[in-house]
């Protein structure tokens, strides 16, 4: 099968796990100097964070308005139209900002840091759970991908199933060890592609691989569910469903659109792209290949020339985010709130807002593009929660001027200025789309983008909030560049911060949509080694291996985020959860499983 | 004129549920008295068992649908998996041989070639239920046993100048509108038969001019209470062909003297029964026929192409109760000496008709079919393939599957494969290499075809024991049998026309792979009213405790206040403790 | 099982836990964690008892050997568990959301009384769960059971007791926690005790047929009573008075807040 061959380097693309926790770190104490160190720490959570502040120190330097300075080349032409647009807003956001007392930020820092772990590790728990529970499913439903079958990768060239244990074990591990050597030329590929700045090629490629996710991997997949419950279903109406959906997720993933719907589509991509594996790697071969991920998953993150730290550095050492149709973004439940808020920030901002209208309507019409081209290649991270904060505003303003267009519309211009700068710390790597240009001054735009950027700026924009309820007063002025990436995660921000504002002032009014939150990012390919590993063992049809993989997964994910908020730094978070589901599987089908069995049909409960 | 009365057509009934049968005796056990006995049946005044009824689920999974044409089209369509494949052709191999070795650069005259035929298959309701006792393999084993006979005289025939080529046939496949007739016609036609070489040394090729007559054995083991076989022929053909027509029958009829087979010359105005000749004379009609059957008008065998055509109802399993396995298969069966009869009949008019002179006294006694050959075929067909015969005759490679065979081997052509043949045809092809090859002296790895010699076949069989050991001898037959696909024409036309009608369009349907297996399920179904008040419990249980849990966590302030307060374990706010 | 059984009793088994989750736990992060922190807990036990068990090859026949070591297991890492959780208090305490109290209720409740439901209630869905979850799998197709002589009331009474034992290790979680914070180790044995006491009870269900069925109510009635008995003890210790509900029963929204 051909086709085999070519997926795979580019599912490969989508392998590289790591855990990304962009935000954890809310607004710094005031500290003056992003650069100086502090932001890392708070970062540290976050590891792959590229916000790190250390590039940052131009944007420190002076609360002056001065358009920003692109630091990439690419951003440039887009900034400064932002930059322009917005520059009327900038008056507006201080005000309020400054009302708000600054003391608290200093102290609270750290601990902020740790108490939103918990919320993080929720807005984990749920995409992946959800993306096992569509394997799962699936494995369950649809007999096509438990099936045996004699056509697997073309990477998986030793398939006796007939062999004996022992023939079957080295032939796993030799198919594994083909298949992580693609991993890995892939990876050092990928790396030197980025590296050497070939940001086309590099999007050229993840679109590829987008497509053939969305399309064929889809029309196989409703093929199969259409199959599987024998129901026919015309070519007509199948082209339809498959051209809307993929469309739709090129879109979501590579431009921008609801965050909601990009996390759906990523989840969904991942649960495919699982099922897949499930299907076409040999039985054994798919427990080695876990195995062998979990170590080099190990090296490629933890060593100090691991492929994937390197790339998660280098991201950060140019302040850009890693590739977005790469990593989940979390912040899930707030983007629903936010969306509801939509309506309500546009009422109570009217008034605030009215001088953003002229901008936001300008930006709007060719912003969103552009921006989005920027993001694609080198989102900006927006570094600071002022920065997020801006963008919150930016929404708010932009929901304000166009009320029907589309939320997403990337291009919110009010701009937050500050005064102060926030340091930026938190977001390691905020994929958010923000860009973050270096200004000499201290204003950054932030323009709220679709897709993945959306994911980081809704973290800063959390993290603008606490910043701004906790922290002394800052400018918000929306510009037009940080916002380019992420039109979708704009919107939600723009709702928290409406919200913030009053609460700012005074009491909040809904202490639950008060919360803010800041993203985590998780890599897809943890997604999919974990739905594998579920799928696998919901394939022998007992759901009590499936029901302890799954507890341990998720249990082992906990561990890994608590080992990120002790540690600091980029962790790699299959080796924990993967050992713990693959000796829970083994050891409940081999012991449990009987055990229980005895006990489920005797009717004994212990 | 209808030929098989007796049959229902049920074969053909599109029922709309899956029927099963189970031939196990204790799966059969379990549907009894598990299930319909203990759970189902009523006792006589009853009106109704009460619930839990026992029911059973039956699991067919077809892919395909509709006709050849449209499950083709669709399986031709492209998909992200590869083709996906919802049926496939049906067809298998024939198996002939010629007694003279004709190569390519020499002259075959027209109208020398006799050609004898018979089917190999059965049609098949089950899958794995089959017998098709009297359907086919009465023809094929007399035809084989008539060819064994016929070899050991090979060096007269090929001496005598002028002799008329022999060519045994057997054609697969014919139960599903003649796929193995109508394919070795087609590649007459072309001029691809008996091989399609562009090089080398190979057999002179055989169209339909080239043939002489075509004799025919059909069903034979049925015999009316005369005892005689009868010789159809076709009306149309008996028009050019009168003289020649008679000239076999009385050829026919003159073989048997002696014998105890008597052939009587069915009413000439009768069609020609259902056979394989069909076929050629559909293409060519002036080829003079003969079809031997033991029938005249309606078919003697009441279970044609059924299940149910056992061994047991021609006498081919007539043992005494007593024997051991080895005895019954050397126990000569009153079938078998029948066989024999008509085989060495057809022998000795095969030789006739070839040389066109009768055979002298010697030959007439050499010419005679071995009746224990014939019934070690009956046995290894239609008992147990598992039997010495077979063992001696097919390849090493094979020994092994067959070693673990129980059942017959089935009758139906099943699904073509340019790649396999299916264990009958194998068989056939082997016995037919045993009788008519001579062994020669190569090793396993040796035996094999010839570079430029094609017109001989290499078989490598594990013969005989050696002493009482277990090793075998090993032969290698060199033969000029030959394989050639069974494979509908209307599969190989391109653009046929499949409204037509011309050839056999049959296809199988691509079953489910192993979850969707065939299966039945035997299980109870609990009365309604049980699983109602079971979901409703469910839905109240549910709802009430939505409802409490809602109640209790607005008011867990109240319900729970006091102690805390005094607990004083509260001091400081602690989302944990 | 036919689909509307399967539903009846997935609903039986899973409509209390859930709604508990639905309304006391799902909306603090923190609680959910610890929920499936005690789930993994409740996993390794069985992990242990089950090598116990698959090692003890002479008694392997004999469930109760097996579900004797199992509930002492259980209740060993239960106490773990606990250990777990004090120490992690700090770090917990961090992690966890300050602003919970703005949203989640019971606010009030004592905390640790709280932490300690959630972990039993952890205990008990995932061990409910692993009772029940292949029995609905197994049997999700149009039949019932039956067939092999087993009685037609086979899964409503996995079902029930599924439930039971779900809400059982609930209290037992309250009853336990708490009596080790104020190291009344006798609550604890009680607890333990009580363990045994339904596991043993649930051997009586061997006996069951077809012909046979109302030896489920020889499990049933007990467990149940005993499920009333821990839950009146789990209330009483997690400060639920009959007088409190009384007043939670009469009060109306109105006065409470006055309060």
């Amino acid at each position: 099968m051909n086709y085999q061959g070519v997926t795979f380097p580019i599912l490969l693309m989508e392998l590289h796990p790591f855990l990304q926790i962009s935000s954890m770190n809310t607004g710094d104490p005031l500290a003056s100097d992003p650069r100086e160190g502090s932001p890392t720490e708070r970062t540290g959570l976050m590891s792959g964070n590229q916000t790190s502040n250390t590039d940052r120190p131009s944007y420190r330097s002076s609360a002056s308005d001065s358009p920003t300075m692109p630091e990439t080349s690419v951003n440039a032409n887009e900034t400064a139209v932002v930059g322009d647009s917005n520059s009327n807003r900038r008056s507006r956001r201080p005000r309020e900002e400054r009302t708000r007392p600054d003391s608290a930020s200093a102290s609270t820092g750290e601990d902020e840091e740790l108490m939103y772990g918990a919320k993080h590790v929720i807005m984990l728990f749920v995409p992946v759970t959800l993306c096992m529970m569509v394997v799962v499913a699936t494995m369950s439903s649809i007999t096509f991908y438990t099936q045996e079958q004699n056509t697997y990768f073309v990477y998986t060239p030793f398939q006796d199933q007939e062999a004996p244990t022992g023939t079957k074990l080295w032939q796993s591990f030799a198919n594994a060890g083909i298949i992580l050597c693609a991993v890995i030329v892939m990876t050092i590929v990928l790396l030197m592609l980025y590296k050497y700045r070939c940001y086309k090629v590099i999007n050229g490629w993840l679109i590829v691989s987008s497509v053939m996710m969305l399309f064929f991997f889809s029309y196989m997949y409703l093929e199969q569910v259409m199959r599987a419950y024998n129901s026919p279903l015309d070519y007509i109406t199948a082209s339809l469903i498959v051209w809307n959906f993929g469309m739709g997720g090129l879109f979501c993933i590579h431009w921008k659109g609801p965050l909601l719907l990009q996390q759906a589509y990523l989840i969904i991509i991942s649960a495919l792209v699982a099922l897949t594996f499930i299907r076409y790697l040999p039985d054994w071969t798919v427990w080695t290949v876990l195995g062998v991920m979990v170590v080099w998953d190990l090296v490629a993150v933890l060593c100090p020339k691991g492929p994937l730290r390197v790339l998660v550095e280098t991201a950060q050492s140019r302040n850009e985010p890693i590739f977005p149709a790469l990593i989940y973004s979390s912040a899930m439940v707030w983007i629903v709130t936010m969306a509801d808020d939509g309506g309500r920030s546009k009422k109570k901002k009217k008034q605030e807002t009215k001088d953003t209208d002229n901008n936001a309507d300008e930006e709007d019409d060719d912003g969103g593009f552009k921006e989005h081209m920027a993001n694609g290649i080198s989102g900006h991270s927006l570094e600071d929660s002022v920065a997020a904060r801006s963008a919150f505003q930016a929404l708010g303003d932009m929901t304000q001027a166009q009320k029907d267009s589309s939320v997403h519309s990337s291009c919110v211009d009010p701009l937050s200025y500050y005064e102060k700068s926030e340091p930026q710390t938190n977001l390691a790597f905020s994929e958010s789309n923000g860009n973050i240009q270096d200004e000499p001054t201290m204003q950054r735009q932030a323009v709220p983008e679709g897709a993945v950027g959306g994911a980081v700026a809704a973290d800063e924009s959390d993290v603008s909030v606490r910043s701004a309820k906790k922290k002394q007063k800052k400018r918000a002025r929306p510009t037009g560049e940080g916002a380019s990436a992420a039109g979708g995660e704009g919107e939600p921000s723009g709702g928290e911060q409406q919200r913030e504002r009053p609460a700012v002032p005074g009491a909040s009014d809904d202490a639950s949509e008060m919360e803010e939150e800041r993203g985590i990012k998780l890599g897809l390919g943890d997604f999919i080694f974990y739905s594998v590993l579920v799928g696998k063992a919901s394939s022998n049809g007992d759901w009590n291996t499936t029901l302890a993989c799954f507890v341990a997964i998720l249990i082992g994910l906990c561990c890994t985020l608590l080992l990120l908020a002790m540690f600091r730094k980029a962790l790699p978070a299959l080796p924990i959860s993967l050992t713990f589901g693959l000796v829970f599987n083994f050891a409940t089908s081999a012991l449990v499983q009987p055990f229980m069995d005895k006990l489920n049909s005797e009717q004994v409960y212990i | 004129m209808q030929w098989n009365s007796a049959g229902s057509g049920l074969m053909r009934e599109d029922l709309g549920i899956p029927v099963f049968a189970l031939s196990d005796e204790s799966d059969v056990f379990k549907v009894l008295h598990k299930c319909f006995f203990k759970f189902n049946l009523r006792e006589k005044n009853e009106t109704a068992r009460e619930y839990p009824l026992c029911a059973a689920e039956l699991n067919t999974k077809m892919y395909a649908a509709i006709d050849t044409e449209t499950c083709l089209r669709r399986s031709r369509h492209f998909s992200f998996l590869g083709k996906n494949e919802l049926c496939d052709p049906m067809g298998d191999k024939n198996n002939h041989v010629t007694m003279l070795n004709i190569p390519q650069n020499e002259t075959r005259a027209d109208d020398s070639v006799i050609v004898v035929g018979a089917r190999l298959d059965s049609a098949s309701l089950f899958t794995l239920e089959y017998q098709a006792s009297d359907t086919s393999v009465t023809g094929f084993v007399s035809l084989l046993a008539a060819m064994e006979a016929l070899w050991k005289v090979k060096d007269k025939i090929r001496k005598t100048k002028n002799a008329k080529d022999i060519m045994f046939a057997f054609f697969h496949g014919e139960a599903y509108d003649y796929i193995g007739s109508s394919s070795m016609v087609y590649s007459m036609t072309q001029g691809t038969f008996p091989q399609d070489l562009d090089h080398g040394l190979h057999l002179h090729k055989i169209q339909l001019q080239h043939i002489h007559q075509l004799v025919e054995l059909n069903q034979v083991g049925y015999r009316d209470n005369e005892g005689s076989l009868w010789l159809h022929t076709d009306p149309n053909n008996r028009k050019t062909k009168l003289a020649q027509i008679q000239k076999m029958i009385d050829g026919l009829q003159d073989a048997t003297q002696g014998l105890n087979v008597t052939l009587q010359e069915a009413d000439a105005t009768l069609p020609l029964p259902p056979a394989s000749s069909q076929r050629f004379l559909m293409e060519q009609s002036d080829i003079p026929v003969v079809v031997v059957t033991d029938h005249q008008t309606q078919f003697t065998n009441k279970f044609y192409n059924s299940r149910l055509d056992l061994p047991e109802l021609i006498n081919a399993t007539d043992y005494s109760p007593d024997l051991s396995k080895a005895d019954k298969y050397d126990h000569v069966t009153k079938q078998a000496e029948l066989i024999a009869e008509l085989s060495t009949a057809l022998a000795r008019y095969l030789y006739q008709a070839s040389t066109g002179a009768a055979p002298d006294a010697t030959t007439e006694q050499t010419l005679t079919a071995n009746s224990s050959t014939v019934t070690h075929m009956l046995y290894c067909f239609l008992v147990s393939p598992n039997c010495e015969l077979f063992k001696e005759t097919v390849s090493p490679v094979n020994a092994e599957s067959l070693k673990t065979t129980v059942l017959p081997y089935p009758f139906y052509v099943g699904v073509y494969s340019s790649q396999q043949t299916r264990e009958l045809s194998t068989l056939v092809y082997s016995l037919m290499a045993r009788f008519t090859g001579d062994k020669v002296d190569l090793s396993e790895s040796d035996c094999k075809e010839n570079e430029n010699d094609k017109r001989y076949s290499y078989l490598y069989v594990q013969g005989t024991l050696k002493g009482k050991g277990q090793e075998r001898e090993g032969w290698c037959l060199k033969s000029l049998v030959h394989k050639s696909d069974a494979l509908s024409p209307a599969f190989i036309i391109d653009g046929y026309d499949w409204k037509s009608g011309k050839y056999s369009t049959w296809t199988e349907s691509r079953w489910g792979g192993e979850s969707d297996s065939i299966r039945v399920r035997l299980f109870l179904v609990p009365s309604k009213q049980l699983q109602v008040s079971i979901l409703v419990f469910g839905i109240v249980v549910l709802v009430l405790s939505l409802l409490i849990v809602y109640w209790c966590s607005i008011h867990a302030t109240h319900i729970f206040t006091n102690r805390l307060t005094g607990s004083g374990t509260q001091s400081t706010y602690s989302p944990m403790f | 099982m036919t689909v509307m059984e399967f539903f009846g009793c997935t609903f039986i088994t899973f409509g209390p836990p859930f709604a508990l989750f639905l309304f006391t736990i799902a909306r603090d992060p923190m609680r959910v964690i610890v929920l499936m922190a005690s789930g993994f807990f409740w996993l390794c036990a069985l992990l242990m008892s089950s090598i116990v068990w698959f090692a003890m090859v002479p008694l392997r026949d004999h469930l109760a050997f097996g579900v004797v070591c199992s509930v002492l297991l259980q209740e060993i890492f239960r106490f773990l568990f606990y250990k777990i959780l004090r120490k992690a208090n700090d770090g917990l305490l961090a992690v966890s959301q300050q602003t919970t109290e703005q949203h989640v209720t019971p606010k009030d409740f004592s905390n640790r009384h709280i932490m300690a439901y959630v972990s039993g209630l952890g205990f008990g869905v995932i061990a409910g769960t692993f009772s029940i979850v292949n029995v609905l799998a197994d049997m999700s197709g149009p039949g019932t059971i039956g067939i092999e002589g087993d009685s037609k009331y086979f899964f409503l009474t996995s079902a029930c007791l599924s439930l039971c034992i779900i809400l059982l290790h609930m209290c037992w979680g309250v009853i336990f926690f708490s009596a080790l914070d104020k190291k009344q180790w006798i609550r604890v044995g009680m607890v333990v005790t009580a363990h045994m006491l339904f596991a043993c009870l649930s051997l009586v269900n061997q006996a069951s047929s077809s012909d046979n069925s109302e030896v489920y109510l020889g499990s049933l009635i007990p467990s149940y009573l005993l499920l009333f008995g821990s839950g009146v003890a789990a209330f009483l210790t997690a400060g639920g008075s009959l007088v409190n509900l009384k007043a939670a029963l009469i009060c109306r929204r109105g006065r409470y807040e006055i309060e």
